[in-house]
C-alpha cells in the first residue's frame, strides 16, 4: 500500500520550506567567513539619529551644529547653530567649545539623508572630546526646511 | 494549431530565462558585497539593525537559490511563489521610500550599480512579481489543478 | 493544447511585462577601468586626486550629463561631455583633505543621456594617516570641583618615533601643566591642573611634537571649567 501523494499545495509549501532552509546554510557561512561580512551589532553603529518631532519634545537645552560647507552656512542655517565641519575643524572647534554647555544635547546636521558629514562630525566629537548626548538630525537641513518653509 | 504549443513553450522559456537571469545577476552582485547591501537596506529605515544585517546576508542567497530553481525547473512553483513574495516586499519597501522622499539607492543590483531611480525600481519589482505569478500559474502542477 | 484567448493574452502579457524591465539589461555603455580608487596620503599633502578612466564601448555617442560628488570637499571634472564610440575619457577627482584624518570615502555620481534616471557611483577611498594620537582633547572641571589633575595621553601612531615634545609657551595662567614620558619616544602624559574652579574657564594648551624623520605636528588640548 503506497502513501497518497501530497496535494500540490502541500508540495509547494514543502518545497518552499526546503528552498528557505537551503538558502540559510550559505547565508550563515557568509556571515562568518565572507571577507566583507557585516560586523554584527545590536544597534546601528554611529551616532543615534533623531527627527525634528522628537527634538521638539526635549526639555534640555540644545546645541545645534551645522556640518555643511561655510558657503551653505552663510546662506542659511538653523538659528543659533555653530558651523563645525571637517574642512576647518581646528579653526572652528574653539568657537563651538566657547558656547557649549555640558547639560546641552548636541544635534549635528548636514544637507540631507545622503550626506554623511553630520555622522563624521558627530563621531569625531565623541572620539576626540569624549562628549556624550550627541545626535544627528535625520534628513538634515532638508527636514528643517520642510518644517520651517 | 500544432505550431502554437512550441511558441508558447518558447515564450515561457524566455520568461523563465529573464526572471531567473535577472534574479541570479542581482543575487551575485549582493553576495559579493554584503556590507554594502546592508547599508542600502539600512537607508530604507524600515527594519531594526540586527534584522537588516541578517537580511543582507540571507536575501541574496534566497534569490540565487530561487533563480536556480526556476532555471533548472526543480521546485519551480515554490521558487516562483517565493520570488513573487520577494517582489511584493521590494515593491512595498520601495514605494514606502518614495512616499517618504528618501534619497537612496535601490540596492537591487548591488551598491555601486546604476539603479537609483525609485519609480523605475518600483515598476520593475511589480513587473517581475507579476511575471513570477504568471509563470507560477503556467506551472504544470498548478495549471493542472 | 488549443490556443485559447486566455492563453494567448497571458503570453502577450508576459511579453509586455518582460519588456518593461528589459532596460535593466541596457547598462550604460561606458566601461570603467575601475569604479573604486584607494589612496593613502602623505602627511604634507593637502589634496588627494584620483582619475577614473572610461571608454565608450557602445555604438552610439554618449553624453555625460551630470557628475556630482557627495561632498563639497571633492570636485569632479571632465574635459568634455560627449564621447564617440570607442573614445576614452576620464573623470578627475580632487578631494581637499582639510582637517580630516583616518578613513574617508567620497562618492561621485555620474549620469549619462542614455539612461537619465540611472547613475553610476564611483568611489574614492582615502586613508589619511594620523601621525599623533592624543586623547582626551577636552578636559573639563565643574565649578566648585576640587583642584584635581587630569591627564591627556599623547602617543605616536604606527612606527614613528617622537624626537621632541614641548609645550608652547607661554602657558595660560589659569592652569599648571607638566609633560611626563610614559615610554620615551612613543608615549607621553600631559598632566593639567586648574589654578581655580570658582569661575568659568576656557583655555587651551598647545604642544609641538617633532618626529625622528624631522616632520612635526601640533596638538591642541582644550581646558574648560563649566
Amino acid at each position: 500500500m503506497t502513501a497518497a501523494p501530497a496535494s500540490p499545495t502541500r508540495q509547494i509549501l514543502r518545497d518552499s520550506a526546503r528552498l528557505l532552509f537551503l538558502a540559510l546554510i550559505p547565508a550563515i557561512l557568509a556571515g562568518w567567513l565572507h571577507p566583507k561580512h557585516p560586523v554584527w551589532s545590536w544597534s546601528k553603529p554611529g551616532v543615534t539619529e533623531v527627527n525634528l518631532s522628537e527634538i521638539t519634545r526635549w526639555s534640555a537645552p540644545l546645541s545645534w551644529i551645522d556640518a555643511r560647507s561655510s558657503a551653505a552656512f552663510q546662506k542659511e542655517h538653523v538659528p543659533g547653530a555653530i558651523l563645525l565641519n571637517e574642512d576647518q575643524w581646528e579653526q572652528q572647534l574653539p568657537h563651538f567649545l566657547e558656547v557649549w554647555q555640558p547639560n546641552a544635547k548636541i544635534i549635528v546636521y548636514c544637507d540631507s539623508a545622503a550626506c554623511d558629514a553630520s555622522q563624521a562630525v558627530a563621531l569625531r566629537l565623541q572620539r576626540e572630546l569624549n562628549l556624550s548626548s550627541i545626535y544627528v538630525l535625520q534628513e538634515g537641513w532638508a527636514s528643517w526646511l520642510q518644517s520651517n518653509p | 494549431m500544432a505550431a502554437i504549443q512550441p511558441m508558447k513553450t518558447i515564450a515561457l522559456w524566455i520568461c523563465r530565462l529573464l526572471l531567473g537571469g535577472t534574479f541570479a545577476y542581482a543575487a551575485v552582485q549582493k553576495i559579493a558585497e554584503p556590507t554594502a547591501f546592508a547599508t542600502d537596506i539600512e537607508h530604507f529605515r524600515l527594519l531594526p539593525h540586527p534584522l537588516t544585517l541578517a537580511l543582507a546576508l540571507y536575501l541574496p542567497w534566497l534569490e540565487l537559490f530561487c533563480s536556480a530553481a526556476v532555471l533548472a525547473r526543480k521546485y519551480e512553483p515554490s521558487a516562483l511563489l517565493l520570488i513573487a513574495l520577494m517582489c511584493g516586499v521590494f515593491f512595498i519597501a520601495l514605494t514606502s521610500a518614495w512616499c517618504r522622499d528618501l534619497d537612496i539607492n535601490c540596492g537591487c543590483f548591488g551598491h555601486s550599480n546604476a539603479t537609483s531611480a525609485l519609480p523605475w525600481a518600483i515598476a520593475r519589482s511589480l513587473a517581475l512579481g507579476l511575471l513570477a505569478l504568471l509563470l507560477f500559474k503556467q506551472s504544470p502542477s498548478v495549471s493542472s489543478q | 493544447m488549443p490556443l485559447t484567448a486566455p492563453t494567448f493574452f497571458r503570453s502577450l502579457a508576459a511579453f509586455i511585462l518582460t519588456a518593461l524591465f528589459l532596460p535593466t539589461f541596457c547598462f550604460g555603455t561606458l566601461t570603467w577601468t575601475t569604479q573604486r580608487i584607494e589612496l593613502t596620503t602623505k602627511p604634507s599633502e593637502k589634496v588627494a586626486t584620483g582619475n577614473f578612466h572610461f571608454v565608450n564601448s557602445g555604438s552610439e555617442t554618449v553624453t555625460i550629463t551630470s557628475v556630482q560628488a557627495s561632498c563639497g570637499c571633492t570636485t569632479a571634472t571632465l574635459e568634455k561631455h560627449r564621447y564617440a564610440p570607442g573614445e576614452a575619457g576620464e573623470i578627475k577627482t580632487v578631494f581637499t583633505l582639510g582637517d580630516r584624518v583616518g578613513e574617508q570615502e567620497k562618492s561621485i555620481s555620474v549620469v549619462t543621456d542614455e539612461s537619465p534616471t540611472a547613475r553610476t557611483t564611483l568611489l574614492l577611498h582615502v586613508t589619511i594617516p594620523e601621525l599623533l594620537l592624543y586623547a582626551p582633547r577636552l578636559l573639563i572641571w565643574n565649578i566648585g570641583d576640587a583642584l584635581g589633575e587630569k591627564t591627556t595621553v599623547i602617543s605616536a601612531n604606527s612606527n614613528r618615533q617622537i624626537a621632541t615634545i614641548t609645550l608652547t609657551l607661554p602657558l595660560p595662567k589659569e592652569v599648571t601643566a607638566l609633560l611626563e614620558p610614559v615610554e620615551a619616544g612613543m608615549k607621553y602624559k600631559l598632566i593639567v591642573r586648574p589654578v581655580s574652579t570658582t569661575q568659568v574657564m576656557n583655555v587651551s594648551l598647545e604642544c609641538v611634537v617633532t618626529f625622528a624623520d624631522a616632520t612635526s605636528q601640533h596638538c591642541k588640548i582644550y581646558l574648560l571649567v563649566r
